[in-house]
């Protein structure tokens, strides 16, 4: 099939797919009306794009690649990327991250979806995707990613009879462990009785972590505070021992989290070393999942630790925990793909859920061969997956 | 070959099943992935090159067949 990029000069306005640059900011205002926000302009869209390129981890200034597809002036299709770097063995790669992937309802099952993403990654190098529904996650298979699987959900009760009264056992697809927790979950759903039984589960997470490390040494502070000296030796510290992993340096930390107000908390693990991890805590929020009603979830967007020293990410949870119960949160997600991290969880006393979120991967140049996805150390920001729970 | 025999050999279900009214929006199995896969047999099968513009338009089976008549194309 003909056609690909117009350049920006084009004459014709057929259809075609457009990097975006100044002369598309009213289409893309434009499909992000019908997208995500009413309120978006263009003028709020081109400050977006600026504010976003001047902490482009891939050079300060450059502007993140944006995708449209138009049909004359109009927008149909929509791709935006996050540029970070990997780690993949010991050696560091550009990369981006899908994001923002969306085709007017009209024209989805058709040709928009398939070529808006053939055309990006003709531009792009080594492209990374947290993706849930199955429809992307074919086209992306389609054009070279790789499915890693999905990344596991456990979740931390922080106040168990508001959980409890809140759950609907009943619905579809939610999967809360085993049976007999399931059945424990619908006993303790009996009338009067939650009150009860979620004192007595609060009770028992207390007990099964009391012995465990603490959340001294963890303060919570604002992400800006952190110093990018100590994040930078920190990531060099922990990377030189993760086989694959986007890069969590102080470079990601400014774009990732500084840039986006006071959504997140920092939590930092500190001795007289200086920073021994650090953890992002995302603030509670309900969750949009109906099978959940109304129930209030913080998510564990980022955690850092070196692997071999599980007593700072041990503390660094409790800390996450002790936190998001303050600022109202009625359980925690966490979604780590790294194999040393489940232990940790399952001993604070997480539940495991069933996972919904893939990690997909293209790389350019080099082999993700032998890596699966229990070597990567991924968390629920990457690809700003956190932003859906 | 017919364009409702293509159809129904990409997207694996009986020819009878396939009309002028058969579409992206009746047809589970025609999703963004089958519409690609059609396009590029439609391309193979009847030796010409489609634009996005003719891609874009022909999510059933009616306006495959408007489209290749106006390239000229016989079945």
């Amino acid at each position: 099939m003909s056609g690909s990029t117009a350049p920006a000069n084009a004459p014709h306005q057929a259809s075609r797919v457009v990097q975006v640059s100044e002369e598309h900011l009213e289409p893309l205002a434009e499909i992000i009306r019908l997208a995500w926000d009413p309120r978006a302009t263009a003028e709020g869209v081109g400050r977006a794009r600026q504010a976003a390129a001047a902490v482009n981890p891939h050079g300060e200034g450059v502007e993140v690649p944006t995708f449209l597809f138009l049909s004359g002036d109009r927008p149909l299709g929509h791709m935006t990327t996050i540029p970070v770097h990997l780690s993949v063995r010991g050696q560091r790669h550009p990369a981006h991250w899908f994001k923002g992937f969306w085709v007017v309802p009209e024209h989805r099952n058709g040709p928009v979806g398939f070529l808006l993403l053939k055309e990006a990654l003709r531009h792009l190098g080594t492209t990374l995707s947290t993706v849930v529904q199955p429809p992307p996650r074919r086209l992306f298979k389609s054009l070279g990613l790789s499915d890693f699987g999905q990344l596991p959900n456990f979740v931390r009760i922080l106040r168990p009879a508001r959980v409890l009264q809140r759950l609907d056992l009943g619905a579809n697809g939610l999967s809360i462990g085993p049976e007999w927790v399931r059945k424990g979950v619908a006993v303790a759903q009996l009338p009067g009785l939650a009150h009860l039984c979620g004192a007595a589960v609060g009770a028992g997470l207390k007990g099964l972590t009391l012995l465990q490390p603490s959340a001294r040494q963890v303060s919570a502070v604002a992400p800006q505070t952190i110093d990018p000296v100590e994040a930078d030796a920190l990531w060099a510290r922990v990377s030189a021992g993760l086989a694959a992993a986007p890069l969590r340096d102080f470079a990601h930390i400014r774009a990732r989290y500084i840039s986006k107000g006071d959504t997140y908390t920092a939590l930092l693990c500190r001795s007289g070393e200086g920073l021994d991890g650090f953890a992002m805590l995302r603030r509670p929020r309900e969750s949009g999942d109906g099978r959940l009603r109304g129930i209030r979830m913080a998510a564990l967007s980022d955690l850092l630790y070196p692997p071999d020293r599980p007593e700072i990410g041990l503390r660094l949870l409790a800390a996450a925990e002790r936190t998001a119960h303050d600022l109202g949160a009625d359980a925690l997600l966490c979604s780590p793909s790294h194999g040393s991290v489940p232990p940790l969880l399952r001993r604070r006393g997480y539940v495991r859920l069933g996972g919904n979120v893939h990690f997909m991967a293209r790389p350019d140049g080099y082999s993700l061969d032998g890596l699966d996805l229990a070597h990567w150390w991924l968390m629920r920001a990457d690809g700003e997956a956190d932003d859906a729970l | 070959m017919k364009p409702e025999m293509l159809v129904a050999q990409v997207f694996g279900v009986d020819e009878d099943e396939v009309g002028d009214d058969t579409s992206n929006k009746n047809l589970p199995a025609w999703d963004s992935m089958g519409h690609m896969t059609l396009i590029m047999e439609i391309e193979s099968s009847f030796g010409v090159n489609l634009s996005m513009d003719e891609a874009l338009t022909m999510t059933n089976v009616s306006m495959i067949k408007e489209v290749l008549e106006q390239r000229g194309v016989r079945w």
